[in-house]
């Protein structure tokens, strides 16, 4: 414990009153020394103070005293929590709160109190002091609203206009529109994905939307192979890419400005949903999540691209949940 | 998803690697890639599950009626080694000589019935009349040309225990157990591909006569760029 309390702090974080209390003494700014002496005999309490003279009290009921002191009657209670306490005297009843640097009396207002760096005031420049705390702590609080409302508004804004931008850079088809389209392509050819090994259905699709999705037919595969330098199976993955991109390109023709949009995204549709619904529901997101990175190992992704995994998530049923948002 | 984060293509290798490890029992078209399902033509790693080993039991090796083994007839011991083979196969000389003597009651091998066997496995692997040549022999291993570029994972801890051997396991196996163990530590390290292999498949120590065995194997994985 430091010198006068000094340093120690309140259950509010702040200076302690700056006073010694000692078992016998005690020395304050406004109460100066005084000696003190307590007894409590068949429930009264006496007290003696050098300062304050003998007080003679009792416990009346929870939070009630009655007392004697020099010669005059006291009575005193305080009821009730910080935000309001009843304070119960020979005078009559007042309310106090605890507000600003302490307590303000609201029917008494010369009874308020507040605490400044460990110094004590009371009566009604106390009450000035805690008024103008309160206006202080109003306005810094009210200024943090309103910075949190214009930054969601501001938020807000952004994201709507990036999806209008998106909205009218986009590719805007539905699985309703390119699920036909997708269909008559396989049906073509004969195709049924729900009966294409898994590991095909994948080679494709990562075909379709990392080598077809920026308007090329060539694999880069010096990348991918630099990609998993330590995957002794990256090989087997450039291999079926490049078998399954030779069976897209008969069925799809080669990429053209003039090759509508609905085919891609057709058959991507249909060869997600054969794979969907032969893997688990963790397996599907990692697969969202890798055809993602397929997609940027080449650079920003084209709005072929962004249009493919929209289809993708969308037909692999993956839900995806923004981070932050529940 | 995210434009800032730098793409490569890693995730979309190991999430094949892992769908190509689990079993796909609902495929059987190989419209996008044609030939998927044709027998391999070189040797081809088995990338499902590890199962026990299965030995062909004498009751289905069709030789419990025959009291002498000479008095078995060249089609039901035709019948019987390709039966054996299709169980066990790729299977040492010694294993399928094992079962069928087994099958018969026959306790030991002897020279006559080792010639009648080595007779008939010259015309089962020979270039003979239709179906007659449908099995392969590589050194003292006879099994079906799939078997035997294509094996099967086993735990060879699961055999009975005069076949489980390291003589008996041969080196189509031996080059998949190290292969896979390359793919579950993800390290291409000679001496770990060895250790963990044999462990893999339940031989439990790297011994001096091991490491020979496994010589030509490794070298056959180090050729293909499996192993350093």
């Amino acid at each position: 414990m430091g010198l006068f309390n000094i340093g120690n702090k309140d259950r509010d974080g702040r200076q302690k009153r700056i006073e010694h209390r000692g078992r016998y003494l005690r020395a304050s700014r406004t109460g100066l020394v005084a000696l003190r002496a307590h007894v409590k005999a068949a429930g009264v309490n006496v007290t003696g103070n050098t300062r304050r003279g003998v007080r003679v009290s009792t416990r009346l009921a929870k939070n009630t005293q009655v007392a004697m002191q020099n010669g005059r009657f006291v009575l005193r209670g305080r009821y009730g929590s910080d935000t309001a306490r009843f304070n119960l005297s020979k005078t009559g009843v007042t309310v106090s709160s605890r507000v600003g640097l302490g307590s303000v009396n609201w029917l008494r207002p010369g009874r308020s109190s507040a605490k400044f760096a460990g110094v004590q005031l009371r009566g009604h420049k106390a009450a000035v002091i805690n008024l103008v705390a309160l206006a202080a702590t109003s306005v810094v609080w009210a200024l943090g609203l309103l910075g949190r409302g214009l930054a969601g508004i501001l938020q807000f804004s952004v994201g709507q206009w990036q999806r209008a931008r998106q909205a009218r850079e986009g590719i805007q088809l539905s699985i309703d529109d390119v699920a036909p389209v997708g269909e008559r392509v396989l049906a073509e050819y004969d195709v049924a994905p729900e009966r294409e090994p898994v590991r095909d259905l994948f080679a494709a699709l990562v075909y379709l939307v990392a080598v077809m999705g920026r308007g090329d037919h060539r694999l880069d595969e010096a990348r991918v192979l630099a990609d998993a330098p330590n995957q002794p199976l990256a090989a087997t993955l450039v291999e079926d890419m490049q078998v399954a991109g030779r069976s897209l390109t008969r069925w799809l023709g080669e990429p053209s400005d003039e090759q509508s949009p609905a085919v891609l995204l057709g058959v991507l549709h249909h060869l997600a949903r054969g794979l969907a619904d032969r893997v688990d529901e963790a397996t599907r997101a990692e697969l969202v999540f890798a055809l993602d990175d397929a997609c940027l190992a080449l650079g920003p992704r084209s709005i072929l691209q962004d249009a493919m995994l929209d289809v993708l998530v969308e037909s692999l049923g993956v839900e995806l949940t923004l981070t932050g948002e529940r | 998803m995210s434009d800032e984060t730098p793409g490569s293509f890693l995730p979309s290798v190991v999430l094949h690697e892992h769908l190509m490890r689990t079993p796909d029992p609902a495929a059987d078209a190989d419209a996008l890639h044609p030939g998927r399902f044709d027998p391999p033509r070189e040797w081809t790693p088995d990338l499902l599950p590890k199962t026990d080993y299965e030995a062909a039991l004498p009751a289905d090796v069709g030789l419990m009626e025959f009291n002498d083994f000479h008095d078995i007839p060249d089609d039901s011991l035709d019948r019987a080694i390709r039966r054996v083979v299709a169980v066990e196969g790729p299977v040492h000389f010694d294993v399928l000589a094992d079962r069928l003597l087994e099958a018969t009651g026959v306790g030991r091998l002897g020279a006559r019935i080792r010639a009648r066997i080595e007779s008939r496995l010259e015309t089962l692997t020979g270039p003979g009349p239709a179906g007659a040549g449908a099995l392969e022999r590589q050194c003292a291993f006879i099994g079906l040309p799939t078997q035997l570029l294509q094996p099967r994972y086993r735990d060879w801890r699961a055999a009975p225990e005069k076949t489980r051997q390291l003589d008996h396991v041969s080196d189509s196996e031996l080059m998949l157990a190290m292969l896979r163990a390359v793919l579950d530590d993800g390290v291409r390290d000679r001496e770990r591909a060895m250790n963990d292999g044999l462990h893999a498949i339940g031989f439990i120590r790297l011994t001096e006569k091991a490491r020979g065995r496994l010589q030509r194997p490794v070298e056959q994985l180090k050729a293909r760029g499996w192993l350093n």
